[in-house]
C-alpha cells in the first residue's frame, strides 16, 4: 500500500554557516543546512547558549521553528576584556569559518606535507570545476595520497567536507587512514572485517552503518560483497568520495568481466551519491579511448558522448597525468637514483635438462591456455620454471587431474606421459640445483640478514605462491630466521593481516627481515620506508607490473638508493637462451622509460599488463627477437597524443589564497583563545614554545568530541601534544614507524584539527545571542564616524555559499557612507593589532547613535552583497551558458546514437528482441536521468537565493568617542 | 483535426525541424489550440512574470525574454493581417502559446537556458510561415 504523501509546508531556510539562530528557546550556531529528502531542511548546529553550550544537534524546519537572528537586531556591546582580547578572537574565528569561494588553494598546502606545486595542481584543477571531480592520474609513487589529502582538506574548509568515502584496496586501508590523519588531521574510520563486526554489533541490525560515521575507509571488495552494502549506499549523501584505484573500475578488454563490470557499476553508484569525487590510478586506461572514456564518464556522466570519439575539450579538464621526469626540478631531493643489478646464472645440469625437455615437449589435448593469457601451455610451463621448479611441479601436477587427461584415448596418454616425464625431470632439480636459490641465499647472507641483530630488510618479489611458500621454508631453515621474520604477502590474505604485514614492514622495530611477495603486493603500498632493497626471484612478462613492482621501495620520500636485484637463470642451449633474451630487454626497457618516458606502458602500447605477458609469451614461442617483441621507441608518449595528436598542455601554477586574519599565525591565536576559553589556562596547557606547539589537557567538553574520533586516533593517554611546525610532524610520523603500535607523538595543529575546530566554537560562544563588540580604534576611525564590520554571504538553492566578503560600512551624520574591505580596514585601523580598552561601558549617547546608524548600515551592506552577486552572474553567465549548451548537446548526440543503434538492430530483424528492447529502454532512461539531474545540479548550484545573509560582527569607532 | 497527411501540415514540418528534446513539448502545445485566449496579454503577463523572476535568477536572460516579446507582439499582429490558412494561423498562436507557456520542460523563469527552446520555436515557425521579418531587432 501506497504512503499517502503529505505536502510539506515547512519553509526553506536560507542561512549561511556560522549564522545564529534561536531553536527552541536556545542558541545554535549553524554549520550547515541541508535539503531533507521529505521536504524542508535538516539544520546542523552546535549550541552556544548557556544549556546547549558545546552541543551538537540536528533540527528538521519541518518540526521546529528556526529563527534566524537579523542584523538589524544585533545587539551593539562592550567589551571589558584586556585590549578587546574577546573581540579580536572572535573575530578571527569568524574569519576562520569564512569559506572560501574560488579556487584558490587556502589549506591543504598547510598540512604535514612538504609543500611543492604538483602536488597541490590536481585540487586547483578540481575546485576549477563547478563540481569536484577529478582524475589524479599520476605515475607511481609520486604521492597520490598527499594530493587526495590536499583536496579533500580544501572541500572540508569550504563545509563541503562533512561526509566522507575512501575506497582503497584492503591492503592500504591502514595506510590511507594514517596518511589522512597525519599529514591532514581528517580522521577515517577503517571499515575493514574487524571494523564492521565492531560495528554490528554497536548499531541495530537494519541501521544504515553509513550514517553512523561520517567519514570512513572501505575497500571496494567489501562494498561489492555483500549486496545489502549496495542498499545502504543507495540511502547515503556524501560530500566527497575517493576511489584509489580506479582503474579497477573501469571498463577493460579482458579479464574477469563480470566482477569487473560489477565494480563498475558499484561505482556508477557511488558516483550518484556525491557531489565531489575523486579518482586515483596510475594506470587509467589501456590504450583505448574507450576504457578511458568509461572512467571519465564515471566522473562525469555528460563528458563524452561518444566514447569512440572524443575531443581533448571534452576531457582535458578532468585529469592530470604526470610523471617523475616531469616534476623532477621540484622534488630533487625526494628522489634517489636506483641502482640496478642482473645478476646472470648458468643453470645447473639438472635445469637443463628441463629446459632442453621444455623446448620439446608437445601436447595434444592441451593448446593455448586460457589462464595462462593466450599462451601455450609449454610456454606456461617455461615461465612457472623459470619461478621455481616447485611452482612447475605444481603446475604440472594441476593439470594431470584435468579431466581432460581422464580419457583413455591416444591423445590422453600420450599428454599423461609428457607431462609425468616432466614431472621427473623437475622433482630431480634438488635444493642444491636450483640455482637461483643458492644465489638468493648468498645475497641475504651478504646483507647480514642471518645475523641475530640485522636491521635490513629485503622485498623478494614472485608471480607464484608455490615459488613463495618455498622459499620462506628454505630461507627460515638456512638463515635460521625466526617464522615472523620472513613472513609472505598474497592477494588472499584477509584483509586485515595484508594491512598488519604492510604496517609491521613499515615500523622500524618490525621482525620482518624478508618480505615475500607476490604481485598482490605490486599496486599501492609503501613498502620504502625502512626498506631500500628488493629482488625479483622471478620475472613477470610485464612492463607494466615490473614497474609497479619497482615502485613500492623507489618512490617519492625514499631516503637511500633503492637496491633491485634481477635473478635470471639462463639455460646452456643456444636457442633456449635466445629465447629468454627478452626477459634481460624487459629490464632495460622498465628502466630507460622510468627514467625518460614516464610512462612504461607506451612500449609495448597495450597498456595492459596481461596483455603485455600474453604478447612476450607469444614472442618467445614464435622465436621473434626481443628488439620485435619491446620496440625501441614508443609509437606514444602520452595520452593526450593518443587519442588527439597533442601534447599535454603544462597545468598553471596553483593561486595560493590569502584570507584576512587579525592574528599572526595559528599558535598566536591558540594562546590567546585557550588563556580566554580555559581558566584557569595553566590547569590544562603547557606551553612549548621550542615546539611551536602545546601540550593540551583536555577539558571534559573537548574530550567528548574525541570520543566520535576513530578508536586507532584517540590517543592512551590523556594529553594531545600539537604544534605548528610541519617538519616536526613529519619527522614524528617517521618517529612513529620505529614501533608498530604508536601513532605520531606529535598532531599538526592548524584550522582544521578537532582542537582548533572545537577552539573557534568556544571563542564564538564567548559572546551572547546576537551581539557584536563595540571596539574603539586608535586610527582609521575619526570624531563621529562609524565602522560596521560585516561578513556577507550569498547562497546557492543548496544552501553552500558562493559569495563571501568581508567589508566595512563606513558610517557618519547618520547615513551609510562607502564600503571598505577588511584588508584594507585592518591596516587603517589596527584591527590585527592590539588597543588599549579604556574598559567603560558604551556611553548612552554612542549607543543611541550606533543603533540608529545600524539599519542604513544593514541596508547599504545588503546593497554591496546584492552588487556582488549581480557581478558574478555577469562575469558566469556566459560560460554557464555554454556549458549547458554543451550538455543539450551531450544529450542529443547519445541520443542519436541510440537511435542508429535501434536502427541497425531493425535493418537485420525487422523487430527488436525482448533484450534489445529493454536495454535501449533503459540507456534511454538513463540518458534522461543523468541530463535533468546535471540540468538540476548546475540550475540549483548556479542560482543563488536573492538575500545574502549578513552578519554584523563588530563596530569600530574612534578612540576617543563618547 | 486536419485531414491533410502527416508531414504535409506546416506544424509537423516544424516539429520536424525543432531539437528532439523540444519537439514533443511543442507538438503537445500544437493539439492544444484555443482560440479564443488573449494571447497579446499573455505575452505582456510573461513578461512580467519573467522580469519578476530575475530576483531568484539572476542568470534569466532578460534582454531575450524581452526580445522574443516583441517578436511574438509582431508574430500576432503579422498573422492577423495575412491571408493564412487555418492551421497556419493556429501555428502562428502555438508559438506564442509556447513562449508564455513558462514550464515548457524547460522552465523560463527557473532555468538558466529557459528561453533558448522558445527562440528555437519562433525562428522555426517563421521560417515555415514566410514571415523572418517579424524576427527583426
Amino acid at each position: 500500500m501506497a504512503v499517502p504523501q503529505v505536502a510539506s509546508t515547512a519553509k526553506r531556510v536560507v542561512l549561511a554557516p556560522g549564522a545564529r539562530v534561536v531553536i527552541r528557546d536556545e542558541e545554535w550556531i549553524v554549520h550547515s543546512v541541508k535539503p531533507a529528502s521529505w521536504g524542508g531542511d535538516a539544520v546542523h548546529v552546535t549550541g552556544t547558549s548557556e544549556l546547549v553550550r558545546n552541543k551538537s544537534a540536528i533540527f528538521l524546519t519541518e518540526l521546529d521553528e528556526v529563527r534566524e537572528l537579523r542584523p538589524e537586531e544585533t545587539e551593539l556591546v562592550h567589551d571589558p576584556s584586556p585590549r578587546y582580547r574577546r573581540s579580536r578572537l572572535y573575530l578571527e574565528a569568524l574569519l576562520r569559518r569564512s569559506p572560501p569561494t574560488d579556487s584558490a588553494i587556502y589549506v591543504g598546502h598547510r598540512g604535514a606535507i612538504r609543500e611543492v606545486d604538483y602536488q597541490l595542481q590536481p585540487a586547483a584543477k578540481a575546485l576549477r570545476q563547478p563540481r569536484p571531480r577529478i582524475l589524479m592520474a599520476d605515475g607511481v609513487g609520486l604521492g597520490k595520497t598527499i594530493e587526495v589529502g590536499i583536496l579533500l582538506s580544501e572541500l572540508i574548509r569550504r563545509g563541503r567536507g562533512e561526509r566522507i568515502l575512501v575506497v582503497a584496496l584492503k591492503a592500504i586501508l591502514a595506510q590511507f587512514q594514517q596518511e589522512l590523519w597525519a599529514r591532514f588531521t581528517i580522521p577515517l574510520v577503517r571499515l575493514d572485517s574487524v571494523g564492521i563486526q565492531r560495528l554490528q554489533s554497536k548499531i541495530p541490525s537494519n541501521q544504515n552503518p553509513f550514517y553512523f560515521f561520517n567519514r570512513a575507509i572501505i575497500s571496494i571488495d567489501t562494498l561489492k560483497k555483500d549486496e545489502k552494502y549496495r542498499r545502504y549506499l543507495e540511502e547515503c549523501r556524501w560530500d566527497a568520495i575517493v576511489v584509489d584505484e580506479c582503474q579497477n573500475v573501469a571498463v577493460r578488454t579482458t579479464g574477469r568481466e563480470s566482477q569487473k563490470s560489477q565494480r563498475a557499476r558499484l561505482a556508477e553508484l557511488l558516483a550518484r551519491t556525491t557531489d565531489a569525487l575523486i579518482f586515483t590510478s596510475a594506470t587509467p586506461h589501456d590504450g583505448r579511448p574507450e576504457s578511458f572514456a568509461s572512467l571519465i564518464n564515471l566522473l562525469e556522466p555528460t563528458a563524452i558522448a561518444d566514447p569512440e570519439e572524443y575531443t581533448s575539450d571534452e576531457v582535458s579538464g578532468y585529469f592530470l597525468r604526470r610523471f617523475k621526469k616531469d616534476i623532477q626540478h621540484e622534488v630533487e631531493d625526494e628522489f634517489c637514483e636506483r641502482n640496478l643489478e642482473i645478476v646472470k646464472l648458468s643453470a645447473s645440469e639438472a635445469e637443463n635438462a628441463v629446459f632442453d625437455r621444455l623446448r620439446d615437449v608437445e601436447f595434444r589435448t592441451i593448446g593455448r591456455e586460457r589462464g595462462g593469457h593466450g599462451i601455450l601451455f609449454r610456454t606456461l610451463l617455461l615461465k612457472s620454471f623459470l619461478s621455481s621448479p616447485a611452482a612447475c611441479a605444481s603446475t604440472i601436477t594441476k593439470r594431470l587431474g584435468h579431466k581432460a587427461l581422464e580419457k583413455n584415448d591416444d591423445e590422453a596418454r600420450h599428454d599423461r606421459s609428457e607431462l609425468e616425464s616432466l614431472l621427473g625431470l623437475v622433482n630431480a632439480v634438488t635444493v642444491e640445483d636450483f640455482t637461483k636459490l643458492g644465489t638468493l641465499l648468498e645475497i641475504l647472507r651478504g646483507l647480514g640478514l642471518d645475523a641475530k641483530k640485522s636491521e635490513e630488510r629485503v622485498v623478494v618479489f614472485s608471480e607464484r605462491i608455490d615459488t613463495l611458500t618455498f622459499l620462506q621454508e628454505q630461507i627460515r631453515k638456512k638463515l635460521k630466521l625466526k617464522a615472523d621474520a620472513a613472513p609472505i604477502f598474497h592477494g588472499t590474505l584477509e584483509d586485515r593481516k595484508q594491512a598488519e604485514l604492510v604496517k609491521s614492514f613499515g615500523t622500524a622495530d618490525s621482525p620482518i627481515r624478508v618480505l615475500l611477495a607476490s604481485d598482490a603486493a605490486a599496486e599501492g603500498i609503501n613498502l620504502h620506508f625502512f626498506c631500500h632493497r628488493m629482488i625479483h626471484f622471478d620475472l613477470p612478462w610485464s612492463l607494466i607490473t615490473l614497474e609497479q613492482r619497482n615502485g613500492r621501495i623507489d618512490r617519492f620520500g625514499q631516503e637511500h638508493t633503492p637496491e633491485i636485484r634481477y635473478l635470471l637463470t639462463l639455460p646452456d642451449g643456444e636457442e633456449s637462451r635466445g629465447d629468454l633474451r627478452v626477459l634481460e630487454r624487459l629490464i632495460e626497457k622498465e628502466d630507460a622509460a622510468h627514467k625518460n618516458l614516464g610512462d612504461v606502458a607506451w612500449l609495448m602500447g597495450l597498456h595492459e599488463a596481461e596483455k603485455e605477458e600474453e604478447h612476450v609469451g607469444k614472442g618467445i614461442e614464435q622465436g621473434a627477437d626481443p628488439e620485435q617483441i619491446i620496440g625501441e621507441d614508443a609509437q606514444h608518449t602520452d595520452l593526450m597524443d593518443l587519442l588527439f595528436g597533442e601534447g599535454t598542455s603544462p597545468e598553471p601554477p596553483p593561486e595560493i589564497g590569502d584570507p584576512p586574519r587579525l592574528f599572526a599565525d595559528d599558535l598566536a591565536y591558540s594562546r590567546e583563545a585557550l588563556s580566554t576559553v580555559l581558566e584557569p589556562v595553566d590547569e590544562h596547557v603547557d606551553w612549548l614554545d621550542e615546539a611551536s606547539g602545546f601540550r593540551l589537557h583536555p577539558p571534559d567538553d573537548l574530550r567528548r568530541r574525541y570520543e566520535y574520533l576513530p578508536r586507532e586516533l584517540r590517543r592512551r593517554s590523556d594529553e594531545v601534544l600539537l604544534t605548528t611546525d610541519r617538519g616536526r610532524v613529519m619527522r614524528a610520523l617517521e618517529e612513529s614507524r620505529k614501533d608498530e603500535e604508536t601513532w605520531p607523538e606529535w598532531e599538526l595543529f592548524w584550522e582544521l584539527h578537532p582542537v582548533a575546530t572545537w577552539l573557534d566554537d568556544r571563542v564564538l560562544a564567548e559572546f551572547g545571542r546576537h551581539e557584536a563588540p563595540v571596539l574603539r580604534v586608535g586610527s582609521g576611525v575619526a570624531g563621529e564616524e562609524a565602522v560596521f564590520v560585516f561578513q556577507g554571504l550569498v547562497s546557492n538553492h543548496r544552501s553552500q555559499p558562493v559569495v563571501v566578503d568581508w567589508f566595512g560600512v563606513r558610517c557618519a551624520g547618520g547615513a551609510a557612507g562607502r564600503i571598505e574591505s577588511l584588508r584594507s580596514l585592518s591596516v587603517e585601523t589596527g584591527l590585527d593589532r592590539e588597543h588599549p580598552n579604556p574598559g567603560k561601558e558604551l556611553p548612552d549617547e554612542l549607543s543611541e547613535r550606533l543603533m540608529a546608524l545600524r539599519g542604513p548600515a544593514v541596508d547599504r551592506a545588503r546593497e554591496h552583497m546584492k552588487q556582488l552577486r549581480k557581478q558574478r552572474a555577469a562575469d558566469l553567465g556566459d560560460e554557464l551558458r555554454d556549458g549547458l549548451r554543451k550538455l543539450t548537446q551531450w544529450h542529443d548526440v547519445a541520443h542519436a546514437a541510440l537511435h542508429e543503434e535501434e536502427a541497425r538492430h531493425l535493418e537485420k530483424r525487422s523487430k527488436l528482441t525482448n533484450r534489445q528492447q529493454i536495454s535501449l529502454d533503459r540507456r534511454r532512461e538513463r540518458l534522461e536521468r543523468i541530463e535533468s539531474e546535471r540540468k538540476r545540479w548546475i540550475n540549483d548550484g548556479m542560482r543563488t537565493v536573492e538575500e545574502p545573509y549578513l552578519r554584523l560582527a563588530a563596530v569600530l569607532v574612534a578612540g576617543d568617542s563618547v | 483535426m486536419s485531414d491533410t497527411p502527416l508531414f504535409d501540415r506546416p506544424a509537423d514540418r516544424v516539429v520536424e525541424a525543432l531539437s528532439l528534446r523540444i519537439a514533443e513539448a511543442f507538438a503537445e502545445v500544437v493539439r492544444h489550440d484555443d482560440e479564443g485566449a488573449d494571447l497579446a496579454g499573455a505575452v505582456t503577463h510573461h513578461l512580467a512574470h519573467l522580469e519578476a523572476a530575475m530576483s531568484h535568477n539572476e542568470f534569466l536572460d532578460i534582454d531575450l525574454a524581452r526580445k522574443l516579446a516583441r517578436q511574438c507582439r509582431r508574430l500576432l499582429d503579422w498573422a492577423n493581417g495575412a491571408d493564412l490558412a487555418d492551421d497556419q494561423r493556429a501555428l502562428a498562436r502555438a508559438a506564442v502559446r509556447y513562449f508564455v507557456l513558462d514550464d515548457d520542460g524547460d522552465s523560463d523563469a527557473d532555468s538558466i537556458l529557459g528561453l533558448e527552446d522558445d527562440e528555437e520555436v519562433l525562428v522555426a515557425v517563421a521560417r515555415e510561415l514566410g514571415c523572418v521579418e517579424v524576427l527583426g531587432a
